[in-house]
């Protein structure tokens, strides 16, 4: 009986490690070493000269790879912070084992 | 037994493989067979729902003054539990979520900002949105 059990637990393992690879992770023209237990990073999205003197965020958040809802887009970020003119834009990933993670637009500019 | 967990830890173990690569490149196939997207930036997705903004435009400075959208369709098969086989079965799909149309809906001339709007349910049915901000 025991030896049953294995195989479901196994499969159900693979089929976890198969949504973590494919849904687990973000895509982003860069990205930094990600950890499997633990990330939490900041990489370039667009990198310019000029930086501004306002910041603006706007986040995508992802429970247990199963839900995943929030506004990420630029347009989002710059209204948080009242920025008209866009000068550099970054993100931040934070990941906690795949149960809690969080996509966040960073928008700098006046 | 013994049978039964050498063969449970050769599946944990071909999962963290699995796991390994997904994250430690930018795998656009992978991306792909899940959302059908082909975007600079796509956040984490999720197996039930999801639906999330991102930037489809990382080179522009402004917003304007209005705003279009553009919408597509689609339904397949999951690509799961293989998603490196085949990048999903798409079965039906209809729409335009073109740029164009999108600066129409609009009365956009001159286009300024593009971001896009995914929606996906139980990886079966995606709504695709081209969101252009303009003037």
């Amino acid at each position: 009986m025991r030896g049953l059990n294995a195989l479901p637990t196994a499969l159900a393992c693979l089929l976890l490690g198969i949504a973590g690879s494919t849904l687990g992770c973000i895509a982003a023209p860069v990205v930094p070493p990600i950890g499997l237990v633990y990330t939490d990073l900041d990489a370039p999205l667009a990198p310019r000269g000029d930086v501004g003197s306002k910041r603006g965020t706007s986040t995508v958040t992802s429970i247990l790879f199963l839900v995943s809802t929030g506004d990420g887009s630029v347009r989002a970020a710059a209204r948080n912070g009242g920025i008209r003119e866009v000068k550099l834009v970054d993100y931040e990933y934070k990941n906690v084992l795949g149960v809690f993670q969080r996509y966040t637009t960073v928008v700098y500019g006046d | 037994m013994k049978r039964a967990i050498a063969a449970a830890l050769a599946l944990a173990g071909a999962a963290l493989v699995a796991v390994l690569p997904g994250c430690a490149t930018r795998s656009d196939v992978l991306y792909r067979a899940i959302a059908d997207v082909r975007a600079p930036v796509i956040p984490p997705q999720g197996l039930v729902y999801t639906h999330f903004r991102a930037p489809l435009a990382l080179d522009s400075t402004g917003f304007g003054s209005k705003h279009g959208a553009a919408v597509s369709h689609q339904i397949g098969l999951p690509p799961l539990p293989f998603p490196w086989l085949y990048t999903g079965l798409d079965l039906f799909s209809w729409g335009d979520a073109s740029q164009q149309t999108a600066a129409a809906s609009g009365g956009i001339t001159k286009v300024e900002h593009v971001d896009y709007d995914l929606m996906i349910v139980l990886m079966v049915y995606r709504r695709f949105t081209t969101e252009v901000y303009g003037d």
